[in-house]
């Protein structure tokens, strides 16, 4: 079975291609904006390399968020689409999962963050056990001095924190959390597609795909609206 | 049977629309799933909400649209998309599902102009228009008389300094306290008033000029309300105001498009965009038209109104010409009709 894996939900675009447990591929780059503009041509110069085409693939994997409302949209309308068109199924992967897994092996909990909007943080708490990296709370956002000061009072071993948003609030973490808080070498820092595709295969092969029209992204926040202040058009 | 099948796709504000459309003119489905209702409590088009709902709604609009023409995926043979001008998150899902199916399927993409599209919605209508001529597109976001010359061949004629007409009417249908969206809405008020009841400034800008403005206007309808505030309880005064309103807009609009039609020396006009869907517009267009001896062309409703056939229909013509979307094609939320030479 191949599936392409796509990531948009950072600046970090990413494609892959997993055939079974094995990464075949992994194109990534990193820009701020210009996901439109990249996607496309990085799926296409990653099927070529692979000798295969759109219709050589078996499922469509998107990281389906949380993260930058904007990107993952480009992401997953490319997805659906692509799988519409060939008519074969989707895995939505969130991406607090992606990145976990991409810490696979650590010791402790791991955590990963992504910046949020207002001062808040997406996260979620996972442990690494004998069947791969396992999920302990729910996913969330809340402002990281709030995070840091839940995890003190309950935490006992060390925790790994990775995602661009730890980097960013990482003194606060090392301050609230001391020598227990361990920052993710920078290789293993990013959202990879790679764990996207092999993610997506384990939901395909537990039977847990989707028909493309019902993939949708894991917002998690609803969207910021305040009455009567749309845009006007008729 | 048409020779070329284009899937049209529309996603630049608040409704999600994909169509298939034969050899630029044969609408063989025309799906659209409008907004509105989600909107409507906001009291205006919230981008991140439209946002999400495109996302949402893409795949099902484009699975009817292909499903309801009769055909497959295979029957294709180019997409067309609307590449701006809009609200930038929406206009980024139709692009991307455009290039990705564009791409899966190996058929090409052709970049469309909103403007563009709502001025091809008159072809869509009338398979025997021809340009040259003169067509005025009013929406909630544009107000321009553009010369079309040849196929695809543009001259902006003129805009509006300010307000868009149909942003002029949302905002007065929003103080007289209707519902959103205002512009039929006032419509329907002012069919039971006088338009010639309130004498409402009409913004000329100088002989000939072919430039918009009507926030002038607007101000003088805020002003007229609030100086007679003790009539706002009598029945017949909200008709009045909204019916004096448009004619004000109305007059202006059908006006200055038959002098741009003079100047340019065309004998075919053509309205488009969603205020093309007032009736006194229509009305007065027709009875103006008539007495310069101009051909005036409308579409229909459902075409005046974002959709997505009518961007089939302009990129049936791009294609014609030659154009290619290429892969790393961006959305642009603002995207001018004639690139400066």
């Amino acid at each position: 079975m191949q599936v392409l894996g796509i990531e948009t939900s950072t600046a970090v675009i990413s494609v892959a291609v997993a055939a079974g447990a094995q990464v075949l591929g992994e194109f990534s780059l990193t820009a701020r904006q210009g996901h439109m503009e990249h996607l496309l041509p990085l799926i296409d110069r990653l099927l070529a390399g692979l000798g295969i085409t759109v219709a050589d693939l078996d499922g469509f994997a998107a990281s389906v968020g949380p993260g930058s409302f904007t990107s993952l949209r480009v992401g997953l309308a490319t997805c659906k689409s692509l799988a519409h068109t060939v008519g074969k199924p989707v895995a939505e992967v969130p991406t607090l999962d992606v990145l976990a897994w991409g810490l696979q092996g650590t010791e402790g909990l791991i955590c990963p963050v992504l910046t949020a909007r207002r001062e808040e943080v997406y996260t979620a708490l996972y442990v690494n056990s004998h069947q791969g990296v396992k999920r302990l709370s729910s996913y969330l956002a809340l402002n990281p001095a709030e995070m840091a000061l839940r995890l003190r009072g309950e935490l006992r071993a060390g925790i790994t924190f990775t995602g661009e948003g730890a980097c960013k609030n990482w003194e606060l973490f090392r301050q609230y959390l001391e020598e227990r808080a361990i920052l993710a070498g920078p290789a293993r820092m990013w959202p990879r597609a790679g764990y996207t595709a092999l993610l997506g295969t384990e939901i395909f092969s537990e039977g847990e795909g989707k028909a493309p029209g019902a993939m949708q992204a894991l917002y998690i926040k609803p969207p910021p609206v305040r009455m009567g202040v749309g845009d006007e058009r008729s | 049977m048409p020779s070329a099948w284009i899937l049209g796709i529309e996603t630049s504000c608040d409704e999600t629309s994909a169509a298939v459309v034969g050899d630029g003119g044969y609408i063989a489905s025309n799906i659209i799933a409008s907004q509105i209702a989600v909107h409507r409590q906001f009291g205006g088009v919230v981008p991140e909400v439209a946002s999400r709902q495109h996302l949402e709604k893409i795949t099902y609009v484009v699975e009817k649209a292909i499903k309801d023409a009769g055909l497959g995926f295979q029957d294709l043979d180019g997409v067309a998309v609307t590449v701006g001008p809009g609200l930038i998150g929406a206009l980024l899902v139709g692009v991307a599902a455009a290039k990705a199916y564009s791409y899966a399927l190996n058929i090409p993409l052709a970049p469309v102009h909103h403007l563009e599209a709502h001025l091809y919605a008159n072809f869509l209508a009338n398979r025997e228009l021809t340009p040259p001529l003169v067509c005025l597109v009013v929406s909630g976001g544009h107000t321009s008389l553009i010369f079309l010359k040849d196929h695809l061949e543009y001259e902006i004629l003129g805009a509006t300094r300010d307000d868009a007409a149909g942003e002029a009417f949302d905002k007065i249908a929003r103080v007289l306290g209707l519902p959103y969206p205002g512009g039929p809405a006032l419509e329907e008020l002012a069919q039971g008033g006088d338009p010639l009841a309130i004498r409402f400034p009409r913004a000329w800008l100088g002989n000939n000029s072919l430039e918009f403005s009507f926030s002038g206007l607007k101000t003088a309808v805020l002003n007229y309300l609030r100086d007679h505030d003790e009539e706002k309880s009598k029945e017949l005064f909200h008709s009045d105001v909204a019916a004096s309103f448009q004619a004000a807009v109305v007059e202006v609009l059908v006006k200055k498009t038959v002098t741009a039609a003079k100047l340019r020396g065309v004998s075919d006009v053509c309205l488009a965009g969603g205020v093309a869907a007032n009736s006194a517009l229509r009305e007065l267009f027709e009875r103006e038209a008539a007495r310069e001896n101009l051909r005036f062309h409308f579409p229909e409703k459902k075409l005046c109104t974002d959709n997505a056939a009518m961007v089939a229909c302009a990129g049936y013509y791009h294609f014609l010409k030659g154009d290619r979307a290429p892969l790393n094609q961006e959305a642009c939320a603002s995207y001018p009709l004639v690139t400066a030479k």
